[in-house]
């Protein structure tokens, strides 16, 4: 009986020879098709963010002549319904352009080639009150209120900040309490740094928390959020491009608080600064 | 300058080049009614060709960039070289900034009409 265990124990080492390199090959074969599998996988999603990235162009040609035929129209003064219908077009229109500018955005960030940066000096409160105006005239029911203190210059992309505000706004209002105001606050009293806080009433969710500044957020998102989920996700990367960070503080009593820290002047921006995107002559 | 002066001043000509339809139709019916006489092109070739032959100069170009044939970027070069062509003002509309040639007015598709019709007005 001892006997017999001591032989089932050892049966593997005395298999003939022929059938242990038969297993190392098939090992190897294995490693290979997985390696292959992995490989594959690779290039797949590569074409998927290529694809992506190629969509989000060509989407703007049509996109274009959409934003251009209504406005046209409303420059006629056709009727009071046309401007109306035209207005509801060129809305839509922008949300889509939104859209696009993400996924082409995300698609960058994806493949490696990063966020461009094309720096000029200018006050961080003066693009947080444009954007606030902005955000005013979407949500009128809400109050947004605007305070600086300090120096808030540095040199940074005016139309990527404006993009991060932008989308902090739109999420303060969309799940804050129209009850009380949106608080937009820029401290520019540290000599290296200015920081922008947003804040408003309101908390999220506790299971939405850890997946806050994640791309495609999809079903998890709170229904009221409309859009790809991406807002947060490439805000955080644009400041982070700059060399800053963008920050949420959910622990308090009833407020939310996103925290923007752009250093005056950027050290790395990445990759070489693009030409003004929709400059006056 | 009076009123009649006015009619009987030349139009300014707007040079537009894209490959897709609906933004040249369309931009074409805006300048018109902007007072502008308008000239089309779908690809660099045609465009370049376009320019060279018209009696006088154009007051603007808007150039798309990725076109078939020849694309706007290479446009823009040639007009640079051709000493006939090179103070023709060139707005480039595109939907990649990033391809566009350095020093030259870029609008990102979609164009915001308004600054447009302000851009090409002070060209």
């Amino acid at each position: 009986m001892g006997s017999a265990n001591r032989h089932e124990m050892r049966a593997p080492n005395r298999e003939p020879p022929g059938r242990h390199r038969d297993a190392e090959a098939a090992l190897r074969e294995a490693r290979a098709r997985e390696k292959e599998a992995r490989a594959e996988a690779d290039r797949s999603a590569r074409y998927n963010e290529l694809f992506a990235g190629m969509l989000g162009h060509e989407l703007r040609n049509p996109l274009s002549a959409i934003t251009t035929g209504a406005s046209y129209i409303a420059r006629l003064n056709a009727s009071a319904k046309a401007d109306k219908a035209a207005g509801r077009i060129l809305l839509s229109a922008q949300r889509l352009g939104r859209m696009i500018d993400q996924l082409i955005d995300f698609t960058r960030l994806r493949t490696g080639d990063g966020l461009d940066l094309a720096l000029t000096r200018f006050a961080l409160d003066d693009v947080a009150r444009e954007a606030a105006h902005a955000a005013d005239a979407a949500h009128p029911e809400h109050t947004i209120v605007v305070d600086a203190i300090g120096d808030a210059a540095g040199s940074w992309d005016r139309e990527r900040v404006a993009q991060i505000l932008s989308n902090l706004l739109d999420n303060a209002l969309q799940h804050g309490s129209p009850n009380a105001p949106v608080c937009v606050h820029i401290d520019g009293r540290a000599p290296e740094r200015v920081v922008l806080t947003v804040e408003n009433a309101g908390t999220l969710a506790s299971e939405l928390r850890p997946l806050l500044f994640e791309p495609f957020r999809g079903n998890e998102r709170d229904p009221r959020t409309r859009g790809l989920g991406l807002g947060l996700y490439i805000s955080r990367e644009i400041a982070t491009a700059h060399g800053g960070a963008l920050d949420a503080d959910l622990g308090g009593a009833a407020r939310t608080i996103f925290r923007l820290t752009l250093p005056r002047n950027v050290v790395r921006p990445h990759g070489p600064p693009l030409p003004p995107l929709a400059a006056a002559p | 300058m009076t009123a009649v002066d006015s009619v009987l001043a030349p139009r300014r000509t707007v040079v537009i080049v894209d490959d897709e339809e609906t933004i040249r139709e369309t931009l074409r019916d805006v300048f018109e009614e902007e007072g502008y006489a308008v000239e089309l092109a779908t690809n660099g070739v045609d465009a370049l060709a376009l320019m060279r032959a018209l009696d006088e100069r154009p007051h603007v170009v808007i150039l798309d960039l990725i076109m078939p044939r020849m694309d706007g970027g290479a446009v823009y070069a040639e007009m640079k070289a051709d000493p006939a062509l090179r103070e023709i003002p060139v707005l480039i509309s595109t939907s990649d900034p990033s391809r566009a040639p350095s020093g030259v007015l870029i609008m990102r598709k979609p164009v915001d009409l308004a600054v447009l019709l302000d851009a090409v007005s002070r060209a």
